[in-house]
């Protein structure tokens, strides 16, 4: 419960925007090996940020949550990259989610807005729920890029009013 | 504290501009890829084509819009007059002799017009109901009533993206669906009396039958991508019945039936591109009507010139495109149609008498599948393209856009074994022999009766065959033959009008080339009947006008692809007669031999004798040997002695079998390996050369695409050498690369500054909007009535008008659109096929020249109309890689003779390849028919595009690059490169194994790249972008916001970072 008690407000949302990505990966799974039009179609990029972002996502929400025991220019960099790293994580995600849609946008208009015609004939509901899933993943990858960037305008450390005074008086 | 919020903000702008550069920058690089779409859709450009001052030769003979809104309707209407064909005309239901009609069938309050890009769209369209009610003709209003009732059912589905899709449940459907069972839907007359079918049980009470004409209008919809299901259908209910999706449903004829009880007459009215069975309702039918009319698939304008045909305003002049016959299956080419049929599922159809029927179906269509195609993918033999590919193992047709599972495509085939005897030209000869009693004509083999086979059980109405009001007599006068390699026959025909009112009326020149030994020792096969060429004349009453027809010479000539290797002429009498149809000109020439058929009253024949047996004069086109060049195509080449080509010389033992269900294995070829390879695509191999790549870069050497070095002299002359030296310009990874991604849109290249090209849609006419008129729409034309006047000059006019409003109407001073698919010529083997309402008739000469008289008048005005799809595209079904096997004399009189006219003497300047193959090569890799028959006999001079890439593996880069290829079609991209960056060794985005590295080193495959995109830019300079003084690149405000938003977030990002870390530091340092 202690543990909790010391979470901020930017690590909650930045715990929403873990999970977000999460979901976000396991559509992309679901859509990789779902029958329909985008079934193996994996993006090596997508793979690599995703899990980028969701490494150092939970990196950057561990490191809030230890007490590490350093000071000085260690503390510094340490806060500070922690800080950086909390936005790349957004970052990444929306790199994830342009990646893994950029190569299936034509597959989409293909399935969507093909001729009356075509239309009868590639838009089965497999296709469609494959492409709906594969919008879905993008969207999802995306919100979870959102998030993370709103926790970012929060503070990453819950106030401590006693360590405030603490620091006030040094 | 306040520190601390501002140093929280710094980071949160840091993440939130970090996201927006990386969204921007990626979504940079997509737009940039689909840059033509967005353009198009934002109404933007990206280039800019500057005219020169000089005064465009490519004028509008039109001074306004609303002189060419009035010249659309003019030609539309008369598209209608001409191509109404009356097949039946009895108890003089025609012209309408009452002034009260009542309407049956859901087409005729809302006919079958087609997809989007058949129908025009225009607000002030007119309809059969608008068209008789202009003509003063009262339409029933009890009828009406009951369908305005029945039409209002209609779902309204919500667009995946926006928009709807309106869904009339209780009309025909508009698609066919591919090779399932179609649902003939037709509200049955007795359910008028229910709530929503009419509500009516007394609707016969509104009917005054004895000054009322009944008018049922039958429709039969269908569409891209699909092909019928032939021998079963779904009725009206959605109960499979054993019904042919193209004969009248139960449904249907009860609506006749009930038509004939309420009224004084019918008239059916046929509203379709694919015929259909129609004996009930024909002479001696169970359910005979007085009239029936083909009308086909019109378009905007066409009903009023319907209407004034049933009016009698103006004389019936149209004539049937295709033979109508009893039951489909007495076409030859049904033993080998489509086939490779989905299983049959309890899911699907839980009823077992459903499987049970089906099953009957897929026994007789099912096959076509090579026994062991998976060879194609026999890791024995790698394709070294592709090392790392594990290819997808289904047999199904596969394509990709980004997704789907996609592969060689390899297993599917057809066998053509009808050979030649497509459409009435197997009917009449058929006929032909069996009045002589030659070659087992009579035998039971192909009869639908079981008895002897006689064309009186199997045909019902010709090709060619079309009644006129008035009555008038067309006799040929003289023919002469001028037998040169560019000669033409000349034939005079003598229209009397033997009536008391003026009126137009079409006179068609028909010939019978003899059949000699020779011909039955080398296979060479002669139709006994052979519709030339057509025309009309307007002749007052009681006079005689004459016609003049002329048609190449070289058209009288025969294939021989076993014996000479070229085309021939046998010795002998030549016929000619001028007839009303196929089958009276079979009775002419029949009495012309000494064989006068019982009950008929022979025509006039002319002879032209030949006394020796040529096979020199037609050796050579263009300058060019014609020899064979497609044996690979024929199953022979690869197994020899499987397939028995369709014969004259003796029906019986040749009728086809269905080849589909043979085992035609790989394994068994000794030309395994090149059977293979051919299937792959693996046609040309880039490789090494001693021969240096000039200007692997690009090189300046000031040769520009502009009306300053367009001169007369370069225009008219593909030989100049200035031609040469533009495209040696052109770096390597261009030149390939424009080749490659080249379609849809043509993009600018360096050096020589050519302008971009844009490219639409449209057998009915360039589609796009109006300057300054979003809500005009000048794609007017019907295809299929058009094809239904049999009038050249017709297709001539429209050719006029569709380029002279492509040109100078529409948008173009954005976006260049001087190219439209603006035709299709393939041949009509069959009446199943999806896409038959995109082109012309089951004949080669009728295509051959309406397509002549498009094409020509397009060129003509500066626009480049591209027919489609040359090259055996005869079924949609696995359209993508279905093997298309067939002998040399049907490749060259039959599908490409269609295109012929239009591409060779006609001057065309573009053109679609088919999606299929000729034989194992996909018709994109083919040399033979694109660079040795099109290029070189033909003497082409234009762009070349294929169909939509959507396959890697199917279609193969480099095998169309050297088979000809101008423009690979794909989505609209800034795209004409190998490498965006000019990297050596960055592989091709759809061909990984194409580089610029790989290519400089083959300076014959580079050479062939720059020599395609010469015919593309050659073809550009003859529409009005010869006038082009320089062409820009320009930046839309769509690439400026992105690219601004791009940079200006990239820097706020790194001024966010670095001012979260500066006041970190500043922050520690006060603490």
């Amino acid at each position: 419960m202690n543990l909790f008690k010391k979470l901020s407000v930017s690590t909650y949302i930045s715990l929403i925007s873990f999970v977000v990505g999460l979901v976000g990966f396991i559509f992309y799974f679901v859509t990789l090996k779902t029958a329909g039009y985008f079934v193996d179609k994996g993006v090596t990029a997508t793979v690599i940020f995703t899990i980028l972002g969701l490494l150092i996502c939970l990196g950057t929400i561990a490191l809030r949550l230890v007490d590490l025991k350093v000071e000085g220019i260690v503390k510094f960099v340490i806060d500070n990259v922690s800080a950086l790293l909390s936005a790349v994580v957004s970052i990444f995600f929306a790199l994830a989610a342009m990646f893994y849609i950029s190569p299936k946008l034509e597959g989409i208009a293909f399935i969507y807005f093909s001729n009356a015609d075509v239309i009868a004939t590639i838009q089965t509901p497999e296709n469609l729920a494959s492409s709906k899933l594969a919008i879905a993943t993008c969207v999802i990858l995306l919100v979870a890029a959102v998030i993370q960037v709103v926790s970012c305008f929060f503070s990453f450390k819950k106030e401590d009013s006693s360590k405030t005074t603490v620091e006030t008086v040094a | 504290m306040k520190l601390k919020k501002t140093r929280n903000s710094l980071i949160g702008l840091t993440a939130l501009f970090g996201t927006v550069f990386a969204i921007t920058t990626v979504g940079y690089q997509i737009a940039d890829a689909n840059r033509a779409t967005i353009d198009s859709a934002l109404g933007t450009s990206s280039n800019k084509t500057l005219a020169s001052t000089a005064e465009n030769r490519y004028k509008s003979k039109y001074s306004s819009l609303d002189d060419v809104k009035k010249a659309a309707k003019e030609i539309a209407i008369e598209q209608g007059e001409e191509g109404t064909v009356i097949m039946k005309n009895d108890n003089d239901v025609l012209p309408l002799a009452t002034k009260k009609v009542a309407l049956f069938g859901g087409a005729s309050y809302m006919p079958y017009q087609g997809n989007s890009d058949l129908k025009a769209g225009n607000s002030d369209a007119v309809d059969l109901v608008g068209a008789l009610t202009n003509a003063g003709i009262e339409v029933n209003s009890t009828m009406k009533a009951i369908y305005d009732e029945i039409i209002s059912d209609k779902t309204e589905t919500a667009g995946q993206w926006g928009g709807k899709t309106t869904t009339y449940n209780k009309l025909y459907k508009t698609a066919a669906g591919d090779m399932t069972p179609y649902q003939i839907n037709e509200v049955n007359p007795n359910d008028y009396g229910k709530q929503g079918y009419g509500n009516n049980a007394n609707w016969k009470d509104g009917i005054d039958k004895n000054t009322t004409i009944g008018i049922v209008t039958l429709a039969r919809g269908v569409g891209e991508g699909s092909s019928y299901l032939p021998g079963i259908s779904r009725n009206t209910k959605g109960e499979l019945v054993e019904r042919d999706p193209l004969a009248l449903s139960d449904d249907e004829l009860d609506l006749i039936d009930a038509a004939k009880e309420a009224c004084s007459k019918v008239i059916v009215l046929l509203n379709t591109g694919n015929t259909m069975e129609i004996s009930e309702i024909a002479k001696g039918g169970a359910h005979e009507v007085d009239g029936i009319c083909y009308i086909g698939i019109p378009n905007d304008y066409q009903f009023t010139g319907i209407v004034n045909v049933l009016t009698g305003q103006v004389n019936a002049t149209g004539a049937l495109p295709d033979t109508y016959v009893k039951d489909n299956d007495s076409l030859p080419a049904m033993q080998n149609y489509g086939g490779n049929l989905t299983a049959i599922s309890e899911k699907t159809y839980p009823d077992a008498n459903d499987r049970a029927k089906l099953q009957k179906v897929y026994d007789k269509y099912d096959g076509g599948l090579f026994a062991d195609a998976e060879l194609t993918r026999s890791t024995n033999t790698p394709d070294s393209r592709y090392p790392k590919e594990e290819l997808y193992e289904s047999s199904a047709e596969s394509s990709s856009f980004g997704g789907g599972s996609s592969n060689y495509n390899t297993n599917h085939f057809i066998v053509e074994a009808e050979g030649i005897y497509v459409g009435y030209k197997y009917y009449e000869t058929r006929y032909t022999d069996a009045k002589n009693t030659t070659g087992n004509a009579n035998s039971t083999k192909g009869s639908t009766t079981g008895s002897a086979w006689n064309y009186d059980d199997e045909v019902i109405y010709p090709f060619g065959y079309g009644l006129s009001y008035l009555d008038y007599s067309q006799t040929i006068k003289s023919v002469t033959v001028d037998k040169t390699e560019n000669g033409n026959v000349t034939a005079v025909i003598e229209v009397k009008n033997n009536s008391d009112k003026d009126g137009k009326f079409l006179a068609s020149l028909y010939t019978q080339a003899p059949y000699t030994d020779y011909d039955k020792e080398a296979l060479v096969e002669k139709s006994a009947v052979n519709f030339l060429t057509s025309g009309k004349v307007e002749v007052k009453a009681g006079k005689t006008e004459e016609v003049t027809l002329t048609i190449p010479t070289k058209y009288l000539a025969s294939y021989d692809y076993t014996t000479a290797k070229t085309y021939i002429l046998d010795e002998g009498d030549y016929l000619f007669t001028a007839a009303n149809g196929s089958h009276e000109a079979a009775n002419n020439f029949l009495a012309a031999n000494g064989n006068t058929v019982s009950g008929t009253t022979a025509g006039k024949v002319e002879k032209w004798n030949l006394a020796a047996f040529d096979k020199t004069t037609f050796a050579t086109n263009n300058g060019t040997a014609v020899t064979n060049v497609a044996d690979d195509a024929d199953m022979n080449y690869w197994l020899p002695g499987t397939v028995t080509y369709l014969s004259r010389s003796d029906w019986d033992k040749t009728y086809p079998k269905n080849y589909l269900k043979e085992t035609f294995k790989l394994a068994d070829s000794s030309k395994k390996d090149a059977w293979i390879k051919a299937l792959r695509g693996q046609i040309y191999d880039i490789t090494e050369t001693t021969e240096v790549v000039e200007n692997i870069d690009g090189k300046d050497d000031g040769y520009k695409f502009n009306f300053e070095q367009l001169t007369e002299a370069v225009i008219s002359d593909i030989n100049n050498e200035y031609w040469d030296k533009l495209v040696n310009e052109i770096s390597v990874n261009e030149a390939v690369g424009a080749v490659l991604h080249g379609g849809s849109q043509t993009d600018s290249l360096s050096n020589i500054e050519n302008p971009v090209v844009n490219q639409h849609e449209g057998v009915n006419g360039t589609t796009g909007s109006i300057s300054g008129d979003d809500n005009t729409h000048f794609n007017i034309s019907s295809q299929t009535m058009l094809a239904a006047t049999f009038n050249p000059e017709l297709a001539l006019k429209w050719g006029h008008f569709l380029g002279d409003y492509s040109v100078n109407w529409l948008t173009n001073e954005k976006t260049n659109s001087y190219t439209a698919w603006g035709t299709g010529l393939t041949l009509r083997r069959t009446p199943y096929n999806g896409r038959n309402y995109e082109y012309i008739s089951e004949d080669p000469m009728l295509t051959n020249r309406m397509g002549y008289g498009v094409l020509k008048g397009s060129v003509e005005e500066g626009f480049l109309c591209g027919p489609k799809h040359m090259g055996f595209n005869d079924q949609e079904h696995n359209r993508g890689g279905v093997g298309v096997y067939i002998n040399e004399q049907k490749m060259r009189e039959t599908d490409l003779r269609g295109f012929e006219g239009g591409l060779n003497e006609g001057g065309g300047l573009a053109v679609m390849i088919a999606f299929n193959r000729l034989g194992p090569t996909n018709a994109a890799h083919s040399s033979a028919m694109i660079k040795k028959i099109l290029r070189g006999e033909w003497g082409f001079k234009g762009l070349i595009s294929t169909d939509m890439m959507n396959n890697k593996y199917y279609f193969d880069g480099a095998s169309m690059v050297a088979a000809g290829i101008t423009q690979v079609a794909d989505f609209a991209g800034n795209n004409s490169y190998i490498s965006k960056t000019n990297n050596y060794t960055e592989g091709d985005s759809n061909w990984s194994y194409i580089t610029v590295e790989k290519a400089s080193k083959d300076a014959n495959f580079v050479k062939m790249a720059r020599e395609n995109l010469k015919y593309q830019l050659y073809a550009f300079a003859h529409t009005p972008l010869y006038n082009t003084a320089k062409t820009v690149t320009v930046t839309p405000w769509w690439d400026a916001t992105i690219k601004s938003v791009s940079i200006a977030s990239g820097i706020l990002m790194g001024l966010a970072a670095c001012g979260y870390v500066v006041m970190n530091f500043m922050f520690r340092k006060d603490n």
